[in-house]
């Protein structure tokens, strides 16, 4: 069922004739509105006023006529007794002076007619019938008995054309209506008028208001004199002041943000040529890894368009097998929670052409949103260098391991050629001098053999050489066994070649001469070489044998002996100096610097 | 069997002053198993580099197919493969150059005691 509301919009809704009244002009429905009123009130005056008129004249002329017969009747009292005609017409005299006589009859008691005027063509018998006795609307008529002392002598027969009351009716309706429409149109005229008239500040309002599109703000409308339009228009005005002081603040605002977005294209232009600019790979991805955006470096490693990487994960640059997924997905896990990660993946190109890049992840923002920026990089062109770098390195130690074995080799050789020519030596003198020959070649092919047995090309491990190298000179120099004891300690020293020649030749003389001239008797004693660092780059090594001790008029720098002058000068290549300690013995101490 | 020839001599040299009886060096893996087979030595001393195309591993390898000669080897080659591949012929010592006559006699003589004994 439809309610009020919906029945009083439907009424005045856009097709209905209340919605058309109500979009007139003020104008147009105050002059509605009084041709309305003035139409009913026409309406009613047309109804009621002719038949009010038309009642009220046909009473009138009701009591004209009886009025008229009474008279008439009193004066034909005696005309009747009398019974003369002439008498009796004379008497309807009185009657005949009204112009508005239709007829006028005499008759006696017994209905005979003793006299008639009939100025209107109606049959007598009729009148006396009663016939005419009823209003017709054109005759009014009237009955009276004719008295003679109390008694009834006869009936007089009144009747009145109501013609001219018609006539005056409708003269005064002419004249109503004419008023009426004058009135009507006048009316209209006044509310046109007088509409026009008031709402000519309105219309003036209205016309600033116009004038402020193509004027500014800055117009004001004129301040009239009416009180309810002057409140107005002030009031109208005062708006325009507010909205002008809004529309400068607004405009102010305006202003700023036009300059902030100018600002912000400019930075977000910036951001794109900078993003594009790098020749590094850039993705930004959002929490399900999708890309959201990617830069142009991108776009050139893998050839794919932006268009075609945007939404896509980064499965589709992912190399497929050959790359551990879960470890990924534990550091974009790692990344997301703020801790930037860095390894290297197997991406693979548009064209499926499969290459190494190295990936580092970090977590950001990305217009608000947190993302994942990744940044690879292709490491192609590194990895085939490093290869080739390695590949290079490792030939390079092939070749001098190759050296190494070759040198010592060599020096195998001289050793043997030193041997052989011993043993045509003709004394024990020239062969022990060969017999140290071949001791100081064997030194040098013992540091060449633990680089060559060694992973480190660079540095000897001193404590296995200078083991190797005592226990050989013992064995060399004592073939059936000696009461020495050699020790040796150079724990966790390592020396380069250049060191550990020199270093290996000074303990191979200073253990000889030990060995040779220490225990002189063949008695039981101890010789120990330590190596030991002391402040970088300097080394500290010892030679101490607890034999008869150096004679007091050897020293190592006024020696005639190969030994000792060869501990001379490798001490000083070794940038040392050689400290000799005659004391239970002897112990000489080279400090060096080493490397 | 030593692809050095003076160091070869050498050690023949020390080994007969020692008093052993050597057969001459000879420098390939080919000559080495001729060698072997002609005049049946009671011990092989052999290099691991040779000339030829085989080394002395594989000389003694073949050589162990027919007898049961004990073997030395005397090398500079150290490194883990090589050892691996000595240690499958089950050599009696494995001396490194550069040597001294103790290490060499010293495995000779157990070369010897281990085969009497």
């Amino acid at each position: 069922m439809m309610s009020f509301k919906a029945w009083l919009a439907g009424l005045a809704g856009p097709g209905s004739p209340v919605g058309w009244v109500l979009r007139l002009s003020m104008r147009a429905q105050v002059a509605l509105v009084v041709i309305l009123v003035q139409s009913a009130i026409m309406l009613v005056l047309a109804f009621v006023f002719p038949t009010l008129t038309k009642r009220i004249g046909v009473d009138s002329a009701a009591q004209q006529a009886y009025g008229i017969a009474s008279m008439t009747a009193y004066a034909l009292a005696p005309a009747v007794v009398s019974g003369d005609r002439r008498t009796i017409e004379g008497a309807l005299e009185i009657a005949k002076q009204n112009q508005d006589l239709a007829f006028a009859v005499v008759a006696d008691s017994a209905g005979r007619i003793l006299a008639s005027y009939q100025p209107l063509p109606v049959p007598v018998q009729e009148i006396l019938d009663g016939h005419r006795l009823t209003d017709d609307g054109m005759v009014s008529e009237a009955v009276v008995p004719i008295l003679y002392e109390g008694a009834s002598i006869g009936r007089l027969y009144i009747g009145l054309s109501l013609r001219s009351m018609y006539a005056r009716i409708l003269r005064v309706s002419l004249i109503s209506a004419a008023i009426i429409i004058f009135v009507m149109v006048f009316g209209v005229a006044l509310v046109v008028a007088g509409g026009a008239l008031t709402t000519l500040p309105l219309r003036r309002i209205v016309a600033t208001v116009n004038t402020i599109v193509p004027e500014g703000l800055h117009t004001r409308a004129e301040v009239p004199e009416q009180r309810e339009v002057r409140l107005l228009a002030i009031s109208f005005n005062r708006m325009l002041d507010r909205i002008q002081q809004q529309t400068d603040a607004l405009q102010s605002e305006i202003g700023e943000r036009q300059r902030a977005e100018t600002a912000l294209q400019e930075s977000a232009q910036s951001y794109m040529r900078l993003f594009d600019s790098v020749t590094e790979a850039i993705y930004v991805q959002d929490a399900k890894g999708r890309f959201l955006n990617i830069n142009r470096g991108a776009l050139t490693m893998y050839g794919y368009s932006r268009e075609e990487v945007i939404g896509q994960t980064p499965a589709m640059l992912t190399a497929p097998g050959m790359n551990d997924l879960d470890r990924l997905a534990q550091q974009l896990d790692l990344a997301r929670r703020g801790l930037p990660q860095s390894f290297e993946w197997w991406g693979r190109r548009k064209n499926g052409e499969v290459f190494p890049k190295e990936v580092s992840l970090n977590r950001g923002t990305y217009f608000g949103q947190d993302v994942i920026l990744a940044v690879a990089r292709d490491i192609s062109v590194r990895k085939k260098t490093e290869e080739q770098l390695r590949a290079s390195l490792q030939e390079k130690e092939v070749l001098l391991k190759e050296i190494h074995h070759r040198v010592k080799n060599n020096l195998q050789v001289i050793s043997s050629l030193l041997y052989l020519q011993s043993q045509s030596a003709g004394n024990e003198a020239l062969l022990g001098m060969f017999q140290d020959s071949q001791n100081r070649i064997r030194s040098m092919a013992l540091v060449h053999e633990r680089l060559y047995m060694s992973t480190d090309l660079n540095r000897i491990d001193m404590d296995g050489y200078l083991r190797d190298l005592v226990t050989g000179l013992v064995r060399s120099m004592c073939p059936s066994g000696s009461p020495i004891t050699v020790t040796t300690s150079a724990e966790n020293l390592f020396l380069n070649i250049e060191t550990a020649i020199p270093c290996g030749l000074i303990v191979n003389e200073l253990v000889t001469n030990s060995l040779k001239y220490a225990f002189p008797g063949g008695e039981h004693g101890e010789i120990t070489v330590s190596l030991a660092a002391s402040v970088f780059p300097r080394y500290i090594l010892s030679v101490r044998d607890t034999g008869v001790g150096l004679p007091e008029q050897i020293s190592v720098e006024g020696t005639q002996s190969l030994g000792l002058h060869l501990v001379s000068i490798l001490a000083s290549q070794l940038e040392g100096v050689v400290e000799t300690t005659r004391s239970g013995g002897t112990m000489f101490t080279i400090t060096f610097r080493g490397a | 069997m030593e692809d050095s020839t003076i160091v070869a001599w050498e050690i023949c040299d020390r080994l007969i002053r020692n008093g052993y009886e050597v057969l001459p060096p000879v420098i390939s893996g080919e000559q080495a198993i001729a060698a072997a087979r002609r005049g049946l030595p009671d011990l092989v001393i052999m290099d691991i580099r040779l000339r030829g195309t085989m080394d002395g591993i594989d000389a003694v390898r073949e050589i162990q197919k027919r007898t049961s000669i004990p073997v030395i080897y005397l090398t500079g080659n150290s490194d883990e493969a090589t050892t691996r591949r000595v240690l499958e012929t089950h050599p009696v010592a494995n001396i490194t150059k550069p040597f001294d006559e103790h290490d060499l006699l010293a495995a000779v003589a157990q070369a010897f005691n281990h085969k009497s004994g």
